[in-house]
C-alpha cells in the first residue's frame, strides 16, 4: 500500500484479503544467495529484512503476501514485523505494478517548471491516476518525491532511467518508444 | 592554488569515475597522509578548518567527531554512516558528486571512519539513486582491490569495510536517527535525543553519520591543511560548497563557490537571471524546508549564520527561485503535501498537523478559503516549532509556510478575497 | 530529593523521574497520552507540554515535552502558562481532526482517556473543516474488537503488546497520517496479554468483544475487589456486574485490572480478564437439582449418569440436615471432598461439618505431596519469596520444569521485563534515564540470562538464553548437579552427558556472578525431584551468599496453598480416600459432601470410580455442571469467586481477601451458607455443630479459621469485617452515576426496592456510601473527578507506581519456618521405550489447562483440539507425521489425539495438554504412560462412527 499514493480511504489491508491462505512460496536459489551476501553487511539478521524484501521485489517486480511470507520464513522475522517495513518504505510495492513503473517527480521545483502538466499529459495518455496500472499492465503511475535533478526540471525516471527537461511532446514520444518496445519483445 | 576541491574532477574533460584517473589526479594523497597522523589529530584538524555539516544543519563536523568516545573503555565498535538520503524538495548535489566523482567520496570516508576508530561504514543512498548506487559500489570494489579498503590497509593495521546500503524511498531517512533505524532494518522513526549517535547509534553503538558532501570536503582538508581550507570561503564560514538554482532561472545548475558568496551572483552570474519576463519573487535559499527570503536578501552572502540572521537557513545550499507568475500559495501547497505525505506518523504535530494544513492550502488555493484561515495556518506553523515536535522535519515543514505567511501574505489574502487563484 | 517549582508552588521529588510523572505524582492535573508508568516515555503525543524556565529571571521560558523533560533540582516550569495550555489545547484539536465523533455509541465513552484529556485540556470547539480518513478494521479474535478510526496514534498498543509482552503479531504498518495497528491479515491475537490493549489504549480502537456482548458503562457497573481464580499467582481484578433490565438476572459483565504493586501491577493475562464468562455459562447452577430415583433407559445418558430435577431449596437443606442427624446417631457417615479452587472458608465449613477425619483435600496423591513440598520449602527461611517487582529486578532467572507463561502468566510478563535488566545496565552507564524506553530498548543488547529446564517453553523461548529440553527427571539432575556445583562440588564428579555438565558449570557461574539471581520452579512438572532440587539449589546460593534466595514457586491451582494449611502432611489426598472406602468393613451408609470440585480432573480414574461407587449418595455443591455432577443425587448452586467473599493463598504464601461483586442469582450462595443452613436444621448438634450454626458473616469463618490453624492467624486481620464504617457510610459497590435504579424493575414494581445488604463484607450494593478508592482498599471502581478511566489509579498511588494508598488487602501466612530436610537424590531408571509405552508430561496452555476459564464462551472458542507432542525423531520411528490421527492409550482409556511434532518435547516421552476436553481425566495420572497409535484414515471414520 505505502507505494500508492494515498487515497482517502486507507488500504493498508486490502492486500490481506487476497491472499488469506498461508502458502508460503520459498525464495529462488538467487534470491537466496543475494539476501545471504548482505547477511555479513549488517550486525544481525533481523536488519536485511528491508535489503530482502528489495532484492525478492527486483526479481518479482512486487511483494506479494506469499513473497512476504516467503522472506519472512527465510529470514526469521515474524511476518507482521516485516510487513511493518514493508507498508513504511514506499519503494516496496504491495500491490502489482506494471512493467513500466512511471516515477514522475512532483516536488518543489518541478512543479514550477509544470509538472502538473505533464501529469496530465500522462493520465490522458495511459488512462491512469497515480497509483493506477493500465489495464494492459505496462504502465504504473507514481507522484514521487524529488528526484534530485531539480536544475533539469521537469523530470520524471523510468524503471531506473532518467528523463530530463521534459515537455509534453517528450511523454508522448518515450510512451510509445516504451510500449513498441514491449510490442517488439512479445512479438519476438 | 585549489578553489574547487569537490568538483575538480568533475567537469566535460576531466572524469574520474575511475580508481586509475582518480589517483592520476592526486586521488588518495589524503588517505594515505592520514594513515600516518594520530585519529586525534584528524579531529582536531577537521575542527579548526571549520567545515560545518553540509547535511543542513551546519554543525562543526570535527567537533561532532570530537563526542565519539575513545580510548580503551570505549566501546570497540563503532559506526560511521554517510548520509546520501538526498530527498529534499529542490536539492541536487550529492547526486552529482557521487555519480560523477564517487572516489572523493570514499577517500573522505576512509579518512573519518579511521579518525573515529570505525571500522565498519555504511553509505546509506537513496533508492531512486540508481547510477550513483553503480558507481560508488564500483569505486568501493576499486579501492578494495588496491588495498585502500579491506584489512590492513595500506600495511597499516587499520582495517576499514564500506558497505553501500540502498533505501526504498522515505525522505525522514535522512534525518540522521530514523536513517539508523532504517539501517537496522526497522521502521525509520526519528530516535530521542539524547542519547546523541556519538554515544549510542547503529545498533546501540558510537556512530557518526555526516552528509555526502561533507566527507567530500575531507580528502583536501586533510591534504592542504585548514588554513588552506578557511581561506577557500569569502565570508565567515570555511571552504567551498555545492550551491544549485533551480526555478525558471535561464541557466539553472550546480557551481563549486566559495562559501559566502552572495545569492545575487549565484542567481544573476552563475544561474543567469531570470528567465524573460519573470521577476524574482522570493526565493528559498537552501531547500524546501527552508523559510523563504525576498528580493531585498539578493545580497547576502551564503554564510551559516548571515542567512540564520535573516530568517531562514543556508540548509543545503540548493536555492528554488519563485517567480512573480508562480503561484506561492501552490507552491507552499505543494511543499506542504510532501511534508504531509513524508511525516512518519510519529509525533501529533506532524502527523495529524499537515493533512490538515493541506487541506487549508488546497481550500485556499481552490478559491474557498476563509480569512480564518490564515490565523489557523499561522498557528499550525506555530505548533510545528523547532522543540515542539519529536524531529525536525515538521520545524522544517513549516518554515515555508510561516515565511509565505509573512511574504506573501497578500497573494493568500487575494486568493480568499476574489474566490480562485490569481495566477491560473 | 530534588525541589522543582511549578506555577510558584515547590515539591519535592524523586530525582529518577521525568517532569510529566514528578507533577502526576504531585496531583497536578497534566495531560499525557502515549507515557505510561509502566512503559516510560516516547516524546510521541506532545500532549504533555509544559514551560521550562532557564532561571527566575526568565520569563518566556520554552516548550518542552514534560515526560521527557528529566527533572532538575531547582527546576522551575509552568503548567498553566497561555503558551503550555494553548500548545496542549492545540494537540487535542490535531488529534481530532481524524477522531470521530462517535463517543455516544463508543464502548469507551465513560472511561475514555482521550475523552479525559480533552476534556482537561480545555479544548473545546473544532475548527478542522475536512474529511477523517477511514481505516478498515480487522478482526482479531473473540477477544478483542478493533475500531481504527479512533486510533490517536499513540503507539501505546505496539508498545505494550510488542515491546512489554513480547507479541509480534500486532505492528504499526503504513506511515504519516495513515499508520494503522493491526495485524498483517485478520485473525487472533496471539500474545496471552492481549486483553490489556483495552486498558492499555487510551481511546476506543481495542475494546473488550466479550464486554460487547453484555456492555454497559462503566459507570453503571456494580464492582468490589476481587482475586482472580484462575492460577495461583493472585491478581487483583475489579469484575463489574449489572441487572439486564426486563427482569434479567444480574450478569457478570466483564473484568479489569485492578492495580496491586506487588502483583499484578498494571496487567492481567487474558485467562483472568476473559475468564470470568463462566459465570454466565449456561451450565451455570442456579437451582438445587435432584437425581431422579427412575433408571434411565436408553436415554442419551451414559449409563450410571443421573437425571437432575429442580426441588426446593428448603426440601434440600432438610435432606442434608437428616443426614447430619443421622451421624450424629451414628447411623451415617459424612464425608467432605475439599477443593483448591474455592475459598478457605468454604473448605473450612465442609471441615466442620465433617470432621477432620472425614474431610479430604480433592486432589491426588501426587499433587498433595508436591503442594506440601512446596509449603515446606517456602518455610526454610533461606528462601526469599519475590513479588512481581522483585522479579522484575532479578538479574538472571533459572526456570526449572515450569512453562510459567501457562501457569503463571503474569509473572511469565514480569520475567519477560527482568531480561531487560543487562540493557537497562548498560543505559545507565550511558546516563540514559530508564524511562527514556525507546532509547533504552535501541541500545539492544543480549538479554539477562534468562534459563529454561523443562518441557516445553512457549512464551518466553525468545529471551532464554539457554534452554535445555529433558524429561523431569533429568531436568531434577540438571538442577541437582548445579545445586551441587553451588555448594562446592567439583565438576568433575558430575555424573552429567557433557553438553549437560558444561551448561550447569555456565550456569552456575551465571548464578553465582549475579547480584540478584532468581529461580523458579513448581507442581506442573508433578516432580518431586524437580522441586527436591529446586529447593537445594536455592539454599545453596543462600548459603554461599549467606543472604536468602529468591525462589518462585508456582501451586496448581488458586487456593492450593491455602487448604494445604487444612491438613497433615500425607493426608487427605484422593487415592487415601479411595482405599478408606474400599477397605472399609463399616457397613454404615455413607454420604459424600463434594465442594466445588470436578473430582475427575483431580483423581485418575479408578480412584474417583471406586469413591462415587462406595458412596451411597452423592451431594455436590458447585457452580457449573461437570462430569461429577453427572453421578451427584444432590447438586446444590455454590456462589462463584465474584459472587462470594473468602480468602485465597497465592503462590508466595499470601492470603488475599476477595468479595463479592453482586449477589449470585437464582438460589445461588456461598457453599458454606448452604451447609450452615443444613446445620442449623439439624436437631442433634454436637458443639462444633452449634458453632457452625452460628456463623453469620464470611469474616466469622475467617476468624475461625485464623483460631484454628496457626499460619492462617492473619486471616482475622484481613480487611476491615462487616460492622466497619468511613463517616458512618459504607463502600459503596455501584458509581455514584448508577442509572436508571427507579426504573429498572418498574415494569414489575414501581415502588423501589430496598438494596441486598451485605452480611459479609462492609459495602452496599447500591450507590450509598463511601466512593473514593484513596480512603479504602475496599473501593474497586478506581475513579476521580476529572478521571473517569483506568488511568485514575494514579490518584491513590504514592508516587506514581508506587503501592496503592490504603493498601491492598493482603497477609502472609504465619508459617512456623523449618529448614529443609536432606533430599537425597536418586538417579531414576532410564525411561524405556516398552512396548511402545512412553512417559506421558503433562503440556500446559493458557486456555484449556484451567478448569473454569474454560467454561467462558469466548476462551472456549480457542481451546486447542486434544493433541500429543512428541520429538520428531520418536515420531519417525513410530512413523507419525504432523497432523496423523492418533489413538492415545493410558489405563486403559483411549483418546483420538492429533500429532504434533515437535524439536524440543523430550524423546521416550509424550506432551499432552492438561485439562483440556476430552482429555482431563489424565491431568492426575501424568506423568505415566501411555502408547501411541495411529489411526488409518479408514479406521479413524469408523471409530469416528461408533462414538
Ligand atoms: C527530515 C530531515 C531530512 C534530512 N535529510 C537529509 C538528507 O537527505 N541528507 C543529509 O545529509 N542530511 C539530511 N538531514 C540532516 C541529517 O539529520 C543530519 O543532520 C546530517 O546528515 C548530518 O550530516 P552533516 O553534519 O554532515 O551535515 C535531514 C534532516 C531532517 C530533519
Ligand atoms: S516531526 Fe514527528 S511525525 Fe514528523 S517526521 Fe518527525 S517524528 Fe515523525
Ligand atoms: S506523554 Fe509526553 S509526549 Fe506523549
Amino acid at each position: 500500500m505505502s507505494s500508492i499514493f494515498e487515497p482517502e480511504v486507507i488500504d493498508v489491508m486490502e492486500h490481506s484479503k487476497s491472499g488469506q491462505g498461508n502458502i508460503t512460496a520459498s525464495l529462488s536459489a538467487a534470491e537466496q544467495e543475494e539476501i545471504d551476501r548482505e547477511f555479513s553487511h549488517y550486525e544481525d539478521k533481523g536488519s536485511v529484512g528491508l535489503e530482502a524484501l528489495r532484492i525478492v521485489q527486483k526479481h518479482r517486480g512486487w511483494i506479494s503476501d506469499e513473497s512476504l511470507r516467503a522472506v519472512s520464513a527465510y529470514l526469521d522475522i515474524p511476518v507482521a514485523q516485516l510487513e511493518s517495513v514493508a507498508t513504511y518504505f514506499q519503494l516496496i510495492f504491495r500491490q502489482p505494478v506494471g512493467k513500466e513503473v512511471i516515477f514522475l517527480c512532483k516536488s518543489a521545483s518541478c512543479w514550477i517548471m509544470g509538472c502538473n502538466r505533464l501529469q496530465e499529459k500522462i493520465q490522458d495518455k495511459l488512462q491512469i491516476k497515480p497509483g493506477e496500472t493500465t489495464s494492459d499492465g505496462l504502465f504504473t503511475l507514481l507522484e514521487t518525491p524529488c528526484l534530485g535533478d531539480c536544475d533539469k526540471a521537469p523530470v520524471m525516471m523510468i524503471g531506473e532511467e532518467m528523463h530530463r527537461n521534459l515537455t509534453e511532446s517528450d511523454i508522448d514520444e518515450i510512451i510509445d518508444n516504451k510500449k513498441k518496445g514491449h510490442a517488439d519483445q512479445s512479438a519476438d | 592554488m585549489l578553489t574547487n576541491p569537490l568538483t575538480k574532477n568533475i567537469g566535460p574533460q576531466n572524469h574520474a569515475t575511475d580508481i586509475v584517473r582518480y589517483q592520476d589526479n592526486g586521488g588518495y594523497r589524503g588517505w594515505r597522509k592520514a594513515l600516518d597522523m594520530a585519529p586525534e589529530d584528524i579531529v582536531k584538524l577537521v575542527q579548526d578548518g571549520g567545515l560545518r555539516g553540509r547535511g543542513g544543519a551546519g554543525f562543526n563536523t570535527g567537533l561532532k567527531w570530537s563526542f565519539v568516545p575513545r580510548g580503551k573503555n570505549s566501546p570497540p565498535v563503532k559506526y560511521l554512516v554517510c548520509n546520501a538520503d538526498e530527498m529534499e524538495p529542490g536539492t541536487f548535489k550529492d547526486r552529482l558528486l557521487m555519480e560523477r566523482d564517487p572516489h572523493l567520496l570514499i577517500e573522505g570516508m576512509a579518512i573519518s571512519a579511521y579518525a573515529i576508530e570505525a571500522r565498519t561504514a555504511y553509505i546509506f543512498i537513496r533508492g531512486e539513486y540508481h547510477v550513483a548506487a553503480a558507481r560508488l559500489e564500483q569505486a568501493i570494489a576499486e579501492a578494495r582491490e588496491q588495498g585502500l579498503l579491506g584489512s590492513n590497509i595500506l600495511g597499516s593495521d587499520y582495517s576499514l569495510d564500506i558497505y553501500l546500503h540502498r533505501s526504498a524511498g522515505n525522505y525522514i531517512c535522512g534525518e540522521e536517527t530514523a536513517l539508523l533505524n532504517a539501517l537496522e532494518g526497522r521502521r525509520a522513526v526519528p530516535r530521542a535525543k539524547p542519547p546523541f549517535p556519538q554515544v549510542s547509534g547503529l545498533w546501540g553503538k558510537p556512530t557518526v553519520v555526516n552528509n555526502v558532501e561533507t566527507f567530500c570536503n575531507i580528502p583536501h582538508l586533510i591534504e592542504m591543511g585548514p588554513d588552506w581550507y578557511r581561506s577557500l570561503g569569502r565570508g565567515d564560514d570555511a571552504g567551498s560548497k555545492l550551491f544549485g538554482v533551480s526555478g525558471k532561472v535561464r541557466n539553472p545548475g550546480t557551481w563549486e563557490l566559495p562559501m559566502g558568496t552572495p545569492v545575487r551572483e549565484i542567481i544573476e552570474h552563475h544561474a543567469g537571471g531570470m528567465q524573460d519576463g519573470l521577476q524574482l519573487k522570493g526565493f528559498l535559499p537552501g531547500g524546501g524546508s527552508t523559510d523563504f527570503l525576498g528580493p531585498e536578501h539578493l545580497d547576502l552572502p551564503m554564510d551559516y549564520d548571515v542567512i540564520g540572521r535573516a530568517g531562514s537557513r543556508l540548509g543545503t545550499g540548493t536555492i528554488i527561485v519563485l517567480d512573480d507568475h508562480t503561484c506561492p500559495v501552490g507552491l507552499v501547497l505543494n511543499l506542504s503535501q510532501f511534508f504531509a505525505r513524508e511525516s512518519c506518523g510519529w509525533c501529533t504535530p506532524c502527523r495529524d498537523g499537515l493533512p490538515w494544513i493541506v487541506k487549508i492550502l488546497q481550500r485556499i488555493e481552490n478559491g474557498e478559503g476563509l480569512p480564518e484561515d490564515l490565523d489557523l495556518l499561522r498557528e499550525q506553523a506555530q505548533r510545528m516549532g523547532p522543540g515542539n515536535t519529536f524531529c525536525a522535519l515538521a520545524p522544517g515543514a513549516a518554515e515555508p509556510l510561516q515565511s509565505a505567511l509573512k511574504l506573501f501574505e497578500q497573494d493568500f489574502i487575494d486568493h480568499i478575497r476574489k474566490g480562485c487563484c490569481p495566477y491560473q | 530529593m530534588p525541589t522543582i517549582t511549578v506555577d510558584g508552588e515547590q515539591y519535592q521529588v524523586d530525582e529518577d523521574q521525568n517532569l510529566l510523572s514528578a507533577c502526576l505524582a504531585q496531583g497536578i492535573n497534566l495531560p499525557y497520552f502515549c507515557w505510561h508508568p509502566a512503559m516510560g516515555s516516547v516524546g510521541a503525543c506532545r500532549q504533555c507540554a509544559v514551560i521550562e524556565y532557564k532561571d527566575a529571571a526568565d520569563q518566556r521560558g520554552r516548550l518542552v515535552m514534560s515526560c521527557m523533560t528529566p527533572v532538575r533540582d531547582g527546576g522551575i516550569y509552568s503548567v498553566n502558562a497561555e503558551d503550555a495550555r494553548e500548545f496542549r489545547g492545540g494537540i487535542i484539536e490535531d488529534l481530532m481532526t481524524n477522531h470521530p465523533h462517535d463517543c455516544p455509541v463508543c464502548e469507551e465513552g465513560g472511561e475514555c482517556h482521550l475523552q479525559d484529556m480533552t476534556e482537561m485540556s480545555g479544548h473545546t470547539s473544532r475548527r478542522y473543516r475536512g474529511t477523517k480518513r477511514t481505516h478498515r478494521n480487522q478482526y482479531l479474535g473473540p477477544f478483542i474488537n478493533h475500531e481504527m478510526n479512533r486510533c490517536i496514534a499513540c503507539y501505546r498498543c505496539t508498545r505494550f503488546y510488542r515491546d512489554y509482552a513480547g507479541g509480534d503479531d500486532l505492528q504499526p504498518l503504513g506511515r504519516n497520517n495513515q499508520v494503522y495497528f493491526g495485524r498483517q491479515q485478520d485473525g487472533m491475537l496471539e500474545n496471552g496479554f492481549s486483553g490489556n490493549l483495552v486498558e492499555v489504549c487510551p481511546t476506543g480502537v481495542f475494546t473488550d468483544k466479550t464486554f460487547s456482548e453484555h456492555f454497559v458503562r462503566k459507570w453503571d457497573l456494580q464492582t468490589a475487589p476481587s482475586i482472580c481464580e484462575h492460577c495461583a499467582v493472585g491478581c487483583n481484578t475489579a469484575p463489574g456486574a449489572r441487572e439486564a433490565g426486563n427482569g434479567q438476572d444480574v450478569i457478570l459483565r466483564r473484568v479489569v485490572n485492578l492495580y496491586n504493586r506487588a502483583i499484578n501491577g498494571y496487567f492481567l493475562c487474558d485467562r483472568g480478564r476473559f475468564g470470568y464468562d463462566y459465570v454466565n455459562s449456561d451450565a451455570r447452577i442456579k437451582k438445587v437439582l435432584s437425581a431422579r430415583s427412575e433408571e434411565i433407559i436408553g436415554s442419551t445418558a451414559t449409563s450410571g449418569d443421573k437425571v437432575h430435577v429442580e426441588i426446593p431449596p428448603k426440601q434440600a437443606v432438610r435432606q442434608l440436615a437428616e443426614r447430619i442427624d443421622a451421624v450424629q446417631r451414628g447411623q451415617r457417615r459424612l464425608i467432605g471432598i475439599g477443593s483448591p479452587r474455592t475459598s478457605l472458608e468454604n473448605n473450612f465449613a465442609l471441615q466442620k461439618l465433617v470432621t477432620r477425619e472425614n474431610f479430604y483435600a480433592g486432589v491426588d496423591r501426587r499433587e498433595l505431596e508436591l503442594v506440601q513440598l512446596l509449603d515446606n520449602i517456602q518455610r526454610d527461611d533461606r528462601i526469599h519469596r519475590p513479588d512481581t517487582p522483585d522479579i522484575e529486578a532479578a538479574d538472571a532467572v533459572l526456570i526449572l520444569g515450569e512453562d510459567i507463561d501457562n501457569t503463571a502468566p503474569r509473572i511469565a510478563l514480569a520475567v519477560r521485563q527482568a531480561a531487560r535488566n543487562r540493557q537497562k545496565a548498560h543505559a545507565q552507564q550511558l546516563k540514559i534515564p530508564l524511562w527514556q524506553d525507546a532509547s533504552v530498548r535501541q541500545l539492544r543488547g543480549d538479554y539477562s540470562p534468562i534459563i529454561f529446564a523443562g518441557t516445553e517453553l512457549s512464551g518466553l523461548a525468545d529471551i532464554a538464553g539457554a534452554t535445555l529440553f529433558d524429561a523431569p527427571e533429568k531436568v531434577a539432575r540438571f538442577a541437582e548437579a548445579i545445586a551441587q556445583l553451588i555448594g562446592g562440588a567439583d565438576t568433575a564428579s558430575l555424573a552429567l552427558p557433557t553438553e549437560e555438565r558444561e551448561l550447569a558449570v555456565r550456569v552456575t557461574d551465571i548464578l553465582a556472578a549475579a547480584e540478584k539471581p532468581l529461580v523458579i520452579s513448581g507442581c506442573s512438572s508433578r516432580s518431586t525431584e524437580i522441586l527436591h532440587a529446586a529447593g537445594k539449589l536455592a539454599t545453596s546460593l543462600a548459603d554461599r551468599s549467606a543472604a536468602p534466595c529468591q525462589l518462585y514457586l508456582v501451586f496448581p491451582e488458586v487456593n492450593s496453598l491455602g487448604i494445604a494449611q487444612l491438613f497433615e502432611r500425607d493426608q487427605g489426598h484422593l487415592e487415601e480416600l479411595a482405599n478408606r472406602l474400599q477397605s472399609s468393613r463399616d457397613n454404615t451408609p455413607t454420604t459424600l459432601l463434594i465442594l466445588e470440585n470436578d473430582l475427575c480432573r483431580r483423581g485418575n480414574r479408578e480412584t474417583v470410580e471406586t469413591i462415587l461407587s462406595r458412596a451411597d449418595e452423592v451431594i455436590l455443591l458447585d457452580s457449573l455442571l461437570n462430569e461429577t455432577a453427572r453421578h451427584a443425587d444432590l447438586i446444590y448452586p455454590a456462589a462463584a469467586t465474584p459472587e462470594s467473599q473468602g480468602t485465597f493463598v497465592n503462590n508466595n504464601g499470601l492470603a488475599q481477601r476477595f468479595y463479592a461483586v453482586y449477589e449470585g442469582v437464582g438460589y445461588i450462595q456461598e457453599s458454606w451458607r448452604w451447609l450452615v443452613d443444613a446445620v442449623r436444621f439439624s436437631t442433634h448438634k454436637s458443639a462444633a455443630l452449634s458453632t457452625v450454626a452460628g456463623w453469620q458473616h464470611s469474616t466469622d469463618l475467617s476468624e475461625a479459621l485464623a483460631r484454628e490453624f496457626s499460619p492462617l492467624a492473619g486471616l482475622a486481620e484481613l480487611g476491615p469485617d462487616e460492622g466497619y464504617r468511613i463517616d458512618g457510610l459504607k463502600v459503596a459497590r455501584q458509581s455514584h452515576r448508577y442509572s436508571g435504579r427507579t426504573a429498572i424493575r418498574a415494569k414489575n414494581r414501581v415502588a423501589e426496592l430496598p438494596p441486598h445488604q451485605d452480611p459479609d463484607a462492609p459495602m452496599s450494593f447500591s450507590m450509598e456510601g463511601i466512593h473514593n478508592p484513596g480512603l479504602s482498599s475496599l473501593q474497586a471502581n478506581i475513579w476521580s473527578p476529572g478521571w473517569n478511566s483506568n488511568q485514575s489509579i494514579l490518584k491513590f498511588q504514592q508516587g506514581i507506581g508506587g503501592a496503592r494508598k490504603g493498601a491492598n488487602g493482603g497477609i502472609p501466612l504465619r508459617r512456623q519456618s523449618q529448614p529443609l530436610p536432606e533430599w537425597h537424590f536418586h538417579e531414576t531408571a532410564e525411561s524405556q521405550t516398552v512396548d511402545s509405552q512412553l512417559q506421558m508430561l503433562p503440556l500446559y496452555r493458557l486456555f484449556g489447562s484451567d478448569e473454569l476459564s474454560a467454561r467462558a464462551a469466548a476462551i472456549s472458542s480457542v481451546i486447542e483440539p486434544p493433541f500429543a507432542a512428541i520429538n520428531t525423531l520418536d515420531a519417525a520411528d513410530l512413523n507419525i507425521q504432523e497432523g496423523d490421527r492418533l489413538e492415545l492409550e493410558s489405563e486403559s482409556q483411549r483418546y483420538q489425539v492429533e500429532a504434533r511434532l515437535s524439536a524440543t518435547q523430550p524423546a521416550g516421552t509424550i506432551g499432552v495438554p492438561s485439562g483440556i476436553p476430552p482429555l482431563e481425566s489424565l491431568a492426575a495420572t501424568f506423568p505415566g504412560r501411555a502408547s501411541l497409535k495411529r489411526i488409518e484414515p479408514d479406521l479413524a471414520t469408523e471409530s469416528g462412527d461408533s462414538q
